[in-house]
């Protein structure tokens, strides 16, 4: 044992050489593309609505997604994470910002939840939610789950920074003890965060796994972003010595469990809902097996779910770290692909229907948010150096 | 016999084995390989728990398990499918809530399906692992050896066969010697008891 605590790579941190001009580029994509989506969205502001809730949702899902592998990190005592947590926690930590990028939906609310304009008195299924569905308690919910993730999400990084100075194991200890207090309430956050923005687009609907799919999508996200984040810093030639091929063999089987997950729990949403044959909630799946919005939706059960369960099923190739890169950025496309068929089909009933607003949307927030990541990324090490558990996650064997 | 290696069996059976003991699971695969790169192949290993690394010097061949499992899990599809589909859709369709009986209503066959892939790919894994590793057999020729037999957790083992083309006892000895091993022991079968 001793042998290994000799043996610790040295930490490393981030130079930024290595971003150069690109790092200006996000700055002006973000710029410009905020500014466009300001010019479209007082054209448009319906479109701009969806467009902005959907490339909103799609960063929700990822940092939610990074901050519960922080957690399960911490919940389990991981030791295969360590050199992967700074960066989940660098990017759960981006929670505040996220906040404030999608501050615009506080005036374009009623266009995109539209019970919001609609009056109790005149809407009986509004006003037998009502106690639930109104738009102060909807806000002050929005507010609670920024709250609760955010600080959650900042806290494990503070102790974490803190451990990266005296290196005591309390830090450890302490996170641990966040994880457990979080892993409940986050999960019926999360649930209740997904009733309320996804499916209070159409408030008839209703599904109670609707939660867990959301939930699905957002833990498969996180892990297509953290292979592809270790797969760039690692051709830039960082994180070699934390980061093996065995990582990569975890993350691989990793992608498979949740791509499973992800299949599973998508088809039993789709098969109760469709088998119970109740309207209400077969709206939901009618509506986007309905004209040009049914090709997407094959698209995505073959592409999230059959293709990827197919690439990711042998043992060899799972251990590549190209091969996972390009699987990792198929699955996230196919993630992107999942959020626009939750928002969009509600705006265009008609069918499939392109804006520039979605794309600029997305590219204003990702940008923005990739900008800020870039910024912070030099400001700590790049792994937790000084965790009690670094030498078993550099020695990792899967 | 001309170093005097400590015999386990019966001198009048043929050795089966020359069987040696390591303190460390590193010393065990120092062994190995020194042994494989030697030119003997028919050497195995029997570690009280599993080693990471061992069985990549020992160069075993890739298990049979995955095509045993995938094969449990087509079988199990295809018999699953059929046994709904055949009777619900063919023989005597039924409908039933409304649900079509042609491949559009497919969902509802899909969680027996499932159920029954996992069942059989399961089953596969756990039969096979048995199976493969020779299981039910009542007697094993490195049993004879007494401190295996009743020590076969407090030590990290390796035996070379005796049915290895290349084998000659002192040149065996000697190599698992240099590699620090230690109760180095002629492993010889027990006389039956058929007679």
């Amino acid at each position: 044992m001793s042998d290994e605590t000799t043996h610790l790579p040295p930490a490393e941190t981030f130079d930024y050489k290595h971003v150069g001009g690109r790092f200006i580029g996000l700055c002006v994509t973000a710029i410009v593309t905020l500014l466009i989506s300001l010019v479209l969205g007082i054209g448009n502001p319906q479109q701009f609505a969806f467009s902005w809730l959907f490339a909103g949702w799609f960063f929700v899902t990822i940092l939610i997604g990074s901050l519960f592998w922080v957690i399960v990190h911490h919940a389990t005592d991981a030791a295969w994470s360590v050199g992967i947590r700074r960066q989940l926690e660098n990017i759960s930590c981006q929670l505040p910002l996220l906040a404030l990028l999608l501050l615009p939906l506080l005036f374009v609310a009623p266009k995109v939840w539209t019970w919001m304009a609609e009056s109790p008195t005149h809407n009986h299924e509004l006003a037998e939610k009502a106690a639930y569905l109104n738009v102060d308690f909807f806000w002050i919910r929005t507010a609670v789950y920024f709250l609760l993730f955010g600080i959650v999400a900042l806290l494990f990084r503070r102790n974490s920074l803190a451990q990266d100075q005296d290196g005591a194991a309390i830090h450890s200890i302490r996170n641990r003890r966040i994880a457990f207090f979080i892993i409940p309430f986050g999960a019926i956050a999360l649930t209740f965060w997904s009733f309320d923005w996804m499916m209070g687009l159409n408030i008839r609907f209703v599904s109670t796994i609707f939660g867990i799919y959301n939930f699905a999508g957002a833990v498969l996200a996180a892990l297509c972003v953290i292979i592809l984040l270790a797969n760039a810093l690692r051709s830039a030639g960082y994180l070699k010595r934390v980061l093996t091929a065995q990582h990569n063999f975890a993350f691989g089987k990793l992608l498979l469990a949740f791509t499973l997950f992800w299949g599973w729990i998508a088809f039993v949403q789709y098969m109760l809902i469709w088998y119970a044959n109740i309207p209400e909630e077969t709206s939901f799946y009618v509506l986007r097996s309905t004209g040009s919005w049914k090709v997407l939706g094959i698209l995505l059960v073959v592409g999230h779910f059959i293709i990827p369960f197919c690439l990711l099923l042998f043992r060899g190739p799972k251990a590549n770290a190209r091969f996972l890169g390009v699987v990792a950025f198929w699955i996230l496309t196919m993630h992107l692909l999942d959020v626009y068929m939750l928002v969009l089909p509600v705006l265009h009933p008609e069918g499939f229907q392109p804006a520039v607003l979605d794309v600029v949307a997305l590219l204003a927030i990702g940008s923005t948010l990739g900008a800020f990541f870039l910024k912070g990324l030099g400001d700590s090490p790049l792994w937790p150096s000084r965790d009690p558990r670094l030498a078993e996650a550099v020695n990792f064997n899967d | 016999m001309s170093r005097h290696l400590p015999v386990a069996g019966s001198l009048a059976e043929p050795l089966h084995a020359v069987g040696a003991r390591f303190d460390t699971p590193d010393a065990l695969i120092a062994a190995v390989r020194s042994i494989r790169a030697a030119g003997y192949n028919a050497v195995d290993c029997y570690t009280p728990y599993p080693i990471h690394g061992l069985a990549e010097e020992l160069k075993a061949p890739k298990s049979l398990i995955s095509f045993l499992v995938l094969g449990g899990a087509v079988t199990a599809i295809a018999l699953a499918l059929t046994m709904q589909l055949v009777p619900s859709s063919l023989i005597y369709p039924l409908v039933v809530g409304g649900k079509p009986v042609n491949f559009s209503g497919l969902p509802q066959y899909v969680p027996i399906t499932v159920a029954l892939t996992l069942m059989l790919g399961a089953l596969a894994a756990v039969k096979g692992m048995i199976l493969l590793g020779g299981m039910p057999r009542l007697n094993h020729p490195m049993l004879a050896w007494d401190l295996f037999a009743k020590d076969a957790s407090r030590g990290f083992f390796l035996a070379v066969s005796a049915r290895d083309p290349n084998f000659t006892l002192e040149k065996v000895t000697e190599l698992l010697e240099t590699s620090g091993a230690g109760d180095i022991t002629a492993i010889h079968l027990e006389p039956s008891d058929d007679e």
